[in-house]
């Protein structure tokens, strides 16, 4: 059985999008405030340190630039992050590369670290937090993607690029991997 | 921390959190993680993952300010190059000719008509004049002479009955079919 995604999600994005191809703005502005969230976290929780809101805002901009064209073979949600994944993978191959030409000096990473870590006051949720982190990236993605975002394995199959079953399997091995370590802890 | 055996009820806890259950299943998990220490620790592990993992704080208006519009997304859009106008013309003369054209052959085709039945009789008068003079033309290519001709009328006349391309059962004089004889 699969796990119900919010059943008035895509029905209620699509007429927003009818809205705004009409010429109502407004419902530009309803689209953003229902997803922005959602998308920063995940930008967030991808291990994007710096001008989350910067590409928040680029996900938009490029995905109305082609909402004219847009299919509603996936839902809206599915597709903006699927854009964004898009840009945060970019923006990593262009780091890369940065760092390639220009040394990293150590301390940067460990002071967005800590400047992270500040963010989390409650004491599990920093054990739970470095529990995921351990995981691969993947297992890591669609874990955080089922758990923070509520994603159905459908969608989550869809936007990394696998199956559904194998998506159900990543994420209750995730959460065994950090179940043994919090109990190892 | 233990997993629960009811595998269903695992996949739904982390939609009960995100509270997108329809209320029917909401009840039931509800119902379920009451009664079960094993999901209960579950659903505290996902709100401290939810936790670990805050939102960023995002600027909507900022956002919104920056897309564009339904009207100038369309507005840029690159539509079909407008046909130039030598094309057009030369498309109506391929038009004008080629109807001309067909007129004319229409016309050729019912005078063609007259002209064939007119050509027939031509030929017939000049195969009477070829037979007369003692010379007949067949297809432009030989000259048979009225002996000649003759002679291959009363051939044609021989020959009663043509060639059929289906096989005949033959019989052998004996009664026998031919197959069985030559077996």
């Amino acid at each position: 059985m699969g796990v119900p995604s919010r059943p008035d999600d895509a029905s209620v994005d699509a007429a927003l999008i009818e809205r705004w191809k009409r010429g109502d703005q407004r419902a530009a502005a309803e689209i953003v405030d229902r997803h922005a969230q959602a998308l920063a976290r995940f930008a967030a929780s991808s291990g994007e340190r710096h001008e989350i809101d910067e590409l928040v805002q680029d996900t938009f901009v490029r995905a109305f630039n082609s909402l004219d064209r847009f299919r509603a073979d996936s839902s809206l949600r599915t597709w903006l992050f699927t854009i964004l994944r898009r840009l945060v993978l970019d923006r990593r191959r262009s780091e890369r590369r940065q760092r390639n030409r220009v040394e990293l000096e150590e301390g940067h990473a460990v002071q967005a670290y800590d400047a992270l870590d500040g963010l989390v006051a409650e004491e599990t949720a920093q054990r739970v937090k470095v529990a995921i982190e351990r995981l691969s990236p993947l297992q890591k993605e669609v874990f955080l993607l089922r758990v923070t975002e509520g994603m159905a394995y459908g969608e989550i199959a869809e936007l990394v690029g696998s199956t559904e079953g194998a998506c159900r399997v990543h994420y209750h091995n995730a959460m065994r991997a950090v179940k043994e370590f919090l109990d190892d802890a | 921390m233990h997993d629960c055996a009811d595998g269903l009820m695992r996949d739904l806890l982390p939609d009960f959190v995100n509270e997108t259950l329809p209320e029917r299943e909401r009840a039931m998990v509800a119902g379920h993680v009451a009664a079960c220490a094993d999901c209960a620790a579950e659903i505290g592990l996902i709100r401290s993952a939810r936790a670990a993992y805050p939102a960023p704080p995002v600027r909507v208006a900022r956002i919104v300010a920056a897309l564009p519009s339904a009207a100038s997304i369309e507005h840029r859009r690159p539509r079909p190059p407008a046909p130039r106008r030598w094309l057009v013309a030369a498309a109506a003369a391929i038009v004008l000719v080629g109807g001309v054209t067909v007129l004319a052959h229409r016309d050729v085709g019912r005078g063609g008509d007259r002209g064939t039945l007119q050509s027939t009789a031509s030929t017939a008068a000049n195969g009477r004049r070829g037979i007369g003079s003692g010379g007949f033309t067949i297809g432009g290519e030989s000259e048979l002479n009225s002996d000649q001709l003759r002679s291959l009328l009363r051939a044609i006349d021989t020959v009663s009955v043509l060639p059929s391309t289906e096989p005949e059962t033959s019989r052998h004089p004996q009664g026998n079919q031919l197959g069985e004889v030559i077996n």
